[in-house]
């Protein structure tokens, strides 16, 4: 039981638990097979979204501009493809990558080599990548005639019963989880944010870790990009407008502390499947779903307090062990 | 010719127009322990940057077992064997401590993929010797000031460092934990380990060394055996004067209690807290860092908020919920970091002077500048602030002059107590000393003081009674007559909790 307690995430667990329960007495229709399946469908983009702001928010920056590169990295790779129908999907899914990666890298020089406030020069950017994917898409559409069947099943596509964009997310979360736990690089990664002036007497280079996390985030957010023009068969430089919102909610749902250097991937995994289950549940209550922006928001809120006096009772009680309070 | 290790020659090092070090020398031999000290300011902090490579030095020569080298950053002095302890430990709070020991070179494979079980092994095996309290894979944040400084010792060891620079590690440790240190310092120089260890306790240096180099201003002022030199020619060696020059005689008549705080307790911080201060009196108020000394002022200011207690001025009990309160009782605090919270850089002089007193230049609620910017002359005439301009702002001064206009601003209000945080942190010995006959004057005029300090000669140089706290409770009271070095150091030492028992 204490092992149970004792686990960092457990004031989550909990929290996402109560949620269900919630939930579950309201609307139990929400707990068909095929709509928890949906659910996760729906919200896999979001959770590879968070993955990408978490390494970001990890080193105390932020990244206000992955809505745009997701737009960007959508349109590029869609609109490619309805030129290009011969070539394999692998194609565009690398289209996507590389385009979110150069994104990513941008932001990584202007706020890791040329010292720009994080939260600056990603508006900044936010503005140009959202401007580049109007400038590329020309303001046109695609819909769903113009994509090839296999662009549309590498992510609305099933495999072992579940959607193809699912499978990416739990791919994503995997690597992320490796990466972030036993690559130099990764710690290193918390290292800058948990002290920079440390890191500095350690010998690392700040400017360049940032550059790598930035680099994951535009990344990911092309990827995303790509498969949500495959997910919905819809392309438009629109799309993914306030996303970059959701995902730092995500974040911040699952413990992603906003002054950098802590972050674990499950809290993220319970930040995501948190939100889920409230967009969803809140569609499905009848009258409540013009509410929904407005409760999702006041739920954040509560989550954080409750978070916040979490962390701050663990700290005290590592405190009281050493003997320190008196 | 002796054996040296390393040894340093007409090092100069200057930030901007400030000279930090202006030809010092420095000779350590191998297997040696070695004292450094000086005042604070002295250059002693800046010196081991350049000794690290954190710092470039502009001119001078360092040699290293004779060979000549130049590092430009801490990596290359790491590579030849020189690993240092900072005075403010250079640590990552969430990350675990086996994480803290190998940041920077950690064991891993060629991909990059970090070897846990080999780097947890090597933790402990590093750490067990130290401390055997101490788990690896604990956050930092869950350790103590000591337990830390153990971890960065253990850092050093791992990059199997011949020189160690131990920047004053004792100065937030109890006595147990001195004595600790101590006994590694000894283990790690038998096993021939070079170590400069920069202290301001003459305890350390008898204990632990056999050679001490004094700094002064910036400058190097001479090396003696331990055993050679006498504790008042090495006093003298590091302030350059006697101390009676350095604080200014008392005139200050001392008259009824002006403020008292009565059992003033906050959990996790301080408890059971009482002392009153007097009209013209200087209250010093000392102990070790993080003592709970700026968290109980803060609480008479109304930052804090204590969960017992009251605070009573001039024999009535008065509440106190914020800063603003604290002010209209006529009790003004002037804080530790000037910068941050004494200052604001965006506005000029004769701005931050009445930032907090404007009320008493509006007309209408309008600012009437002119009234405003004749009370900052006059009070900065008062106080004699060396500025060319009162429109410029306060970061175009010198530290000193800096500390001046946060003083300007406290006497702006029309005050009855004054608090002052380390009112001469950072500042050099001149600026110093008018900050001290400034406070003198003050309390001549009438101002109570309570005055935090670390710097033991500053307590016994300026005040009228001493308040020793440790761990968050008063260890004792004292007056100046019956007050010493080794009297005060024994009570901010000692362990409260026993002397309850």
């Amino acid at each position: 039981m204490k092992k149970i307690t004792g686990y960092k995430n457990f004031g989550l667990l909990v929290g996402l638990v109560g949620l269900l329960i919630i939930a579950a007495i309201i609307t139990p229709s929400m707990y068909s097979p095929s709509s928890l399946i949906s659910m996760l469908r729906n919200n896999a983009i979001f959770g590879m979204l968070a993955v990408g702001e978490m390494f970001v928010l990890i080193t105390g920056g932020i990244d206000i501009s992955i809505g745009s590169i997701l737009s960007l990295a959508g349109v590029v790779s869609a609109m490619q493809m309805s030129k290009h129908m011969e070539l394999p999907t692998v194609v565009w899914v690398a289209v996507g990558l590389g385009v979110g990666l150069i994104c990513g890298l941008v932001n990584g020089i202007l706020i890791g080599k040329l010292k720009i406030v994080p939260m600056i020069a990603t508006l900044g950017t936010m503005y140009i990548f959202r401007g580049m994917s109007f400038l590329v898409s020309g303001g046109e559409w695609l819909f769903p005639h113009q994509f090839t069947e296999s662009f549309i099943n590498c992510a609305a596509g099933k495999t072992f019963g579940l959607y193809n964009v699912i499978w990416f997310e739990v791919i994503v979360l995997v690597l992320a989880g490796v990466f972030m736990n036993v690559f130099t690089v990764g710690r290193r990664i918390f290292a800058i944010g948990t002290n920079v002036e440390s890191a500095h007497v350690a010998g690392i280079n700040d400017g360049n870790i940032k550059l790598v996390a930035y680099g994951i985030c535009g990344a990911l957010a092309g990827l995303c990009g790509m498969l949500y023009t495959a997910n919905y068969a819809m392309c438009s430089y629109t799309m993914g407008e306030g996303y970059e919102m959701t995902a730092i909610a995500i974040c911040i749902l699952g413990g992603v502390a906003i002054t950098g250097g802590r972050a674990t991937i499950d809290g993220v995994i319970i930040g995501n499947l948190m939100m889920s289950v409230i967009t969803y549940f809140i569609s499905l209550l009848p009258g409540l779903s013009v509410w929904q922006d407005a409760i999702q928001g006041a739920i954040i809120i509560v989550a954080v307090l409750i978070n916040v006096s979490m962390i701050k009772a663990a700290d005290k009680r590592l405190l009281k062990e050493r003997g320190a309070l008196i | 010719m002796e054996d040296y290790i390393l040894e340093l020659k007409d090092v100069v090092k200057t930030f901007g127009g400030v000279t930090a070090l202006n030809g010092v020398h420095f000779q350590l031999k191998k297997g040696e322990i070695h004292a450094l000290m000086g005042e604070n300011g002295a250059g002693k902090s800046t010196f081991i940057k350049v000794i690290t490579g954190v710092h470039q030095p502009d001119s001078g020569t360092m040699l290293l077992e004779g060979e000549r080298v130049t590092f430009r950053n801490t990596q290359d002095s790491a590579k030849m064997g020189i690993a240092a302890i900072y005075q403010h430990v250079t640590a990552f709070p969430d990350l675990s401590v086996t994480e803290n020991i190998f940041m920077g070179q950690e064991i891993k494979n060629k991909l990059g993929v970090y070897n846990w079980r080999l780097m947890t092994k090597r933790a402990k095996e590093l750490i067990s010797p130290l401390s055997s309290e101490i788990n690896v894979s604990k956050p930092m944040s869950a350790l103590s000031v000591a337990q830390q400084q153990l971890v960065e010792i253990a850092k050093a060891l791992s990059r199997d460092a011949r020189i160690l620079i131990m920047d004053e590690p004792t100065a937030s440790l109890t006595k147990h934990e001195c004595e600790e240190l101590y006994r590694i310092a000894e283990e790690l120089r038998d096993n021939g380990v070079s170590i400069i260890f920069i202290t301001h306790k003459f305890e350390d240096m008898y204990r632990l060394a056999t050679r001490v180099t004094v700094f002064r201003d910036s400058q190097y002022i001479g090396a003696w055996d331990v055993d050679k030199i006498s504790n008042q020619k090495l006093i003298a060696e590091m302030v350059g004067r006697e101390l009676s020059q350095m604080y200014p005689e008392k005139t200050a008549q001392i008259g009824e209690t002006v403020l008292s705080v009565n059992h003033l307790s906050k959990e996790g911080y301080f408890r059971d807290i009482s002392f009153d201060v007097k009209k013209g009196e200087i209250l010093a108020l000392t102990g070790l860092v993080g003592a709970g000394r700026t968290e109980v002022v803060q609480s008479v200011f109304g930052i804090m908020k204590p969960d017992e207690g009251s605070i009573t001025l001039e024999g009535k009990e008065i509440k106190i919920n914020s800063p603003i309160d604290a002010l209209a009782y006529g009790i003004g605090l002037l804080p530790e970091d000037r910068q941050i919270q004494g200052l604001v850089n965006e506005l000029p002089i004769y701005e931050n002077v009445s930032s907090a007193s404007l009320k008493k230049f509006q007309k209408n609620s309008i600012i009437d500048v002119k009234a405003e910017m004749l009370n900052a002359i006059d009070l900065c005439q008062k106080i004699q602030l060396k500025a060319k301009d009162i429109a410029a702002p306060p970061s175009s001064l010198s530290g000193g002059n800096q500390q001046k206009v946060v003083f300007a601003k406290m006497l702006s209000c029309d005050l009855k107590v004054l608090i002052m945080d380390e009112p001469t942190k950072g500042i050099d010995v001149g600026a110093k000393n008018s900050i001290y006959e400034i406070m003198n004057e003050l309390a001549a005029s009438g101002y109570a003081i309570i005055m935090i300090s670390s710097e033991m000669p500053e307590v016994l140089g300026m005040a009228d009674r001493i308040v020793v706290m440790k761990s968050g409770r008063v260890t004792g009271e004292f007056d100046i007559k019956e007050a010493t070095q080794e009297i005060l150091l024994e009570a901010s030492l000692m362990n409260a909790k026993k002397e309850e028992a």
